[in-house]
């Protein structure tokens, strides 16, 4: 029996990466649900955005 | 267990990261370093990268020319600036040939972050099974040697 | 010394749908060439991302070899 799996998604962002420097990416990170833009400077700074506002996204579907 | 690979072992951030498991191109296993009195189990590489960051906030090793950027809201506006360090003296707690010693079911890789400039980690990383050693630019680069170490 | 190497602009649109063994899952376009690729972890988001800017080359920790 097939099951459509209703995506209910936890974030959505939009990626733009402008610059390579330093051997990694800097560009700029859209959180679509909060509409909320932010500068990254690394790899590491745009893993960090996107955890933060899952976070919150988690933190406000549990409650 | 003889070490053919120079790398400086006195620094104070300097981790052993076991990999006991490969399961859909993740890795997971324990981490070890001079702070911790055992390991720090992590489930992917990812969970890897924080527990590094946590360790070297910790002990301010190195000194991170930036704070990271997040979208948790602090005070109504977004922390971009380095705020003090809060001086809080960590003392190890293990000794180093105890943290050198660890081996991984897969893999063990040493890591030394020597600098953390432009928001990410510079450093080397040594393969111990293989005596091999590698520097790394970025944290993308670092998790892309351990990875080519899996293939 | 690598040289730096200037690298194509690129969008993607990063889907996260689940977040499950620590990590997260999704999708994820890359807007240039609308090329949707399934991901299973922050890692393996990253490197559809780094895969997308630079084509892979082996350059692993196999280089460097001291005695």
């Amino acid at each position: 029996m097939l099951m459509k799996e209703k995506k209910k998604e936890l974030g959505t962002f939009l990626v733009q990466v402008q610059y390579c420097q330093n051997a990694t990416w800097q560009g700029e990170i859209v959180w679509t649900e909060k509409n909320q833009r932010q500068r990254f400077r690394s790899d590491l700074e745009l893993l960090r955005l996107m955890d933060s506002a899952l976070e919150q996204s988690i933190q406000t579907s549990e409650r | 267990m003889e070490h053919t690979f120079r790398m400086n072992i006195a620094a104070p951030n300097l981790v052993s990261v076991c990999v006991d498991q490969r399961e859909d191109n993740e890795s997971s296993g324990r981490m070890y370093c001079c702070y911790e009195s055992g390991p720090i189990a992590f489930k992917n590489e990812y969970q890897l990268l924080k527990a590094m960051e946590d360790l070297m906030e910790r002990i301010g090793y190195p000194q991170s020319s930036v704070e990271m950027r997040s979208y948790s809201i602090q005070n109504g506006r977004q922390q971009e600036s380095k705020p003090p360090v809060k001086e809080e003296r960590l003392e190890p707690v293990t000794d180093k040939e105890t943290v050198l010693n660890q081996r991984g079911e897969k893999a063990t890789f040493l890591i030394h972050v020597k600098y953390r400039q432009s928001a990410t980690w510079q450093g080397e990383i040594a393969w111990v099974e293989r005596g091999v050693k590698q520097s790394f630019r970025s944290a993308l680069e670092l998790l892309k040697l351990m990875d080519s170490a899996n293939e | 010394m690598k040289q730096e190497r200037k690298r194509e602009l690129g969008t993607f649109v990063v889907h996260v749908q689940h977040y499950e063994n620590a990590t997260w899952q999704g999708e994820v376009v890359w807007a240039d060439k609308n090329i949707t690729q399934r991901f299973r972890s922050a890692l393996e988001l990253l490197k559809l991302i780094d895969s997308a800017l630079d084509p892979p080359k082996d350059d692993g920790l196999e280089v460097e070899h001291e005695t």
